[in-house]
């Protein structure tokens, strides 16, 4: 289990991470999506807003109404955000729930996969 | 009615017999709708006609029902799928009907580590995406994701209408990957994904189609995913199952070692002439693949535009083979029994073991022009080659299976290919109108008229269910009622 400072910090990271990716820069330039990520184990939620493909800062707590939901478990969410886990592996494919329209999920999965191999 | 008469009343050609196609003559079975094929498609036309009441009668040119799904057993009596085989969790119908039929289904075993086999290089690696190679890893992902974003602008139930049909219509996916694939081995990958998936070449398909079969499945990693993807179960027993079980319940509606060779219609309904049976009926569903059902003989002809369409809708070519062993040896290496490779005649792998855990299975795929290739050599020459493959996969234990199993189904008389009909480039704007609409009294089913799906058992039945319910509004407004009988007058 993380708490959620370091959920936290992960995240922080993660999203330092993507914006210096420029395969997701050059991925996601259209990309307008709020996003709303929650642990179910801890008491920890953030919202990441992304802008034309920009990931601007985390903010703690839930912003408006969110385009895509992440929820996960906080050591599965720490274990994505860090890069310890590969996105793509079976294990994560359950571990990780999301809620938003296709598109949306598949360009965070996109993401999530360009920033692990990047790292 | 009238619409009908305008259209094939001149011709003459179903009328010249003496007799009207809806008039049963002396030893001829009549019908509400007649249906040529006893595939999974066929069958649920069948089905959903029979619980609305109607009374169908399906024709099977083959000894047995199933189409392109077939369990047979090996000596030891495991029971092998040689056909059609996985589900996928969002193939809802295909879970619903396995639920209704009391049919079991398992997860496909896919714990341990996948193979890649490149440029005589052996690699292991989690996931459904190699990842040894981070940029080319990253090549792949990021021209998979391009896809996904672009099928998703292709209407599913009008591919041509898409804002860019006309120009994804106009190339191959293999022309679309140079382009866009930014390493060989991006590429390379992608070539595989495409002879996985439709078991042809990148050059031999249309880019479009290939965006509409995305789009109709959900996205490039539904299609090739295990775990969460269109392999992620089978059927315990067999996928037949499915078609045994609803031919069961058709029971005398079902009529197999019938190839039908003619199809008539006029006014007064549609007589269809099999092997054996002719059946005269209001309505003829015809659930055979688009190049299958160019080979009957329509009367009157059909227009020149559906017949150019099943001139153009060529199947997949693959051989499926599958290697029995004492135990599954590979899943104590830890590994998953899925090879992706660039080498050979077998380049997708499975571990294909039934769910007791024992034989060991392996399944391997020669696709494509692989499958041209090998199944024009000999069988022992085949089976050398899908020998050496394995062994270079999984080791020399894997050279001598205590059986070998294989199909091709090109060779299958009432298939001519597998998995699927595929539309070369320019085919589906231009014709893909002709694919569903109905021809006078007329319905097409089968996997590829599909919307969802499309390709698979799933699209199959979606396919079923949508001509049975075009054959049930064309029937209604006849007059006739669910209960089989005319309707009452109104106001009777």
């Amino acid at each position: 289990m993380a708490t959620k400072e370091e959920l936290r910090e992960a995240l922080d990271d993660y999203v330092t991470r993507g914006q210096a990716n420029e395969r997701v820069r050059r991925t996601m330039k259209e990309w307008n999506c709020l996003m709303h990520i929650q642990a179910t184990d801890v008491d920890a939620a953030f919202t990441v807003d992304i802008k034309g493909g920009e990931l601007r800062p985390v903010e703690d707590g839930l912003r408006d109404t969110p385009d895509l939901i992440v929820r996960g478990s906080s050591e599965d969410l720490a274990n994505i955000f860090w890069g310890d886990e590969n996105p793509a592996s079976n294990y994560m494919q359950g571990a990780i729930q999301t809620q938003g329209s296709q598109e949306d999920i598949m360009r965070l999965d996109a993401m999530a996969l360009f920033i692990f191999l990047d790292k | 009615m009238g619409v009908f008469s305008r259209r094939f009343g001149a011709d003459g050609a179903a009328t010249q017999s003496g007799a009207d196609a809806r008039t049963a003559r002396p030893g001829e079975r009549q019908v509400d709708v007649v249906i040529v094929g006893a595939g999974l498609s066929g069958l649920m036309a069948a089905r959903t006609l029979l619980v609305a009441g109607m009374e169908p009668l399906v024709l099977e040119a083959r000894d047995r029902v199933g189409g392109r799904t077939w369990t047979r057993p090996a000596s030891d009596g495991t029971l092998l799928d040689l056909g059609g085989q996985w589900i996928g969790p969002t193939q809802r119908r295909v879970l619903t009907l396995a639920e209704e039929l009391d049919v079991q289904t398992f997860t496909t075993w896919d714990t341990g580590k996948n193979i890649k086999y490149h440029q005589g290089e052996h690699i292991t690696y989690s996931g459904a995406i190699p990842t040894h190679n981070p940029v080319t890893s990253a090549d792949a992902v990021e021209a998979m994701l391009t896809l996904n974003i672009m099928a998703t602008q292709v209407p599913l139930d009008a591919p041509w209408t898409a804002p860019n049909a006309l120009e994804w219509d106009s190339q191959t996916f293999d022309t679309w990957i140079r382009a866009n694939a930014r390493s060989d081995e991006a590429r390379e990958l992608m070539e595989l994904v495409i002879q996985a998936v439709f078991s042809v070449e990148a050059r031999d398909v249309s880019l479009l189609h290939v965006l509409f079969y995305i789009h109709s499945a959900g996205n490039l990693m539904d299609l090739v995913a295990v775990t969460g993807g269109a392999q992620e179960r089978r059927i315990s027993g067999g996928t037949q199952q499915l078609s045994d079980k609803m031919a069961a319940a058709l029971g005398d509606r079902v009529i197999l070692n019938a190839p039908v060779h003619t199809i008539a219609q006029d006014e007064h309904g549609v007589r269809v002439e099999a092997d054996g049976v002719t059946v005269s009926a209001e309505r003829a569903i015809i659930a055979l693949p688009p190049t299958l059902a160019g080979r009957l003989r329509y009367r009157p002809a059909l227009s020149g535009y559906r017949d150019q369409l099943t001139q153009r809708v060529p199947m997949g070519t693959v051989i499926k083979v599958q290697c029995l062993y004492e135990t599954p040896f590979w899943r104590a290496e830890g590994l998953t029994g899925q090879v992706t490779s660039d080498t050979g005649a077998v380049r997708i792998t499975f571990d294909n073991t039934p769910v007791s855990g024992s034989p060991g299975i392996l399944l391997g795929f020669i696709e494509g022009e692989e499958g041209r290739r090998w199944g024009r050599r000999t069988p022992e020459e085949r089976r050398a080659e899908v020998l050496d493959c394995l062994a270079r996969y999984f080791g020399e234990r894997a050279r001598v299976p205590q059986e070998y199993v294989e199909i091709s189904w090109v060779e299958e008389e009432y298939s001519r290919g597998c998995y699927a009909g595929f539309l070369p480039p320019g085919v589906l704007t231009a014709y893909g109108e002709a694919l569903r609409a109905p021809i006078g009294r007329l319905h097409w089913a089968g996997t590829e008229t599909a919307t969802e799906w499309n390709g698979y058992m799933d699209g199959a039945l979606q396919a079923g269910e949508r001509a049975a319910q075009e054959a049930l509004a064309a029937l209604a407004a006849l007059g006739r009622s669910a209960a089989g009988g005319m309707a009452p007058e109104r106001g009777a």
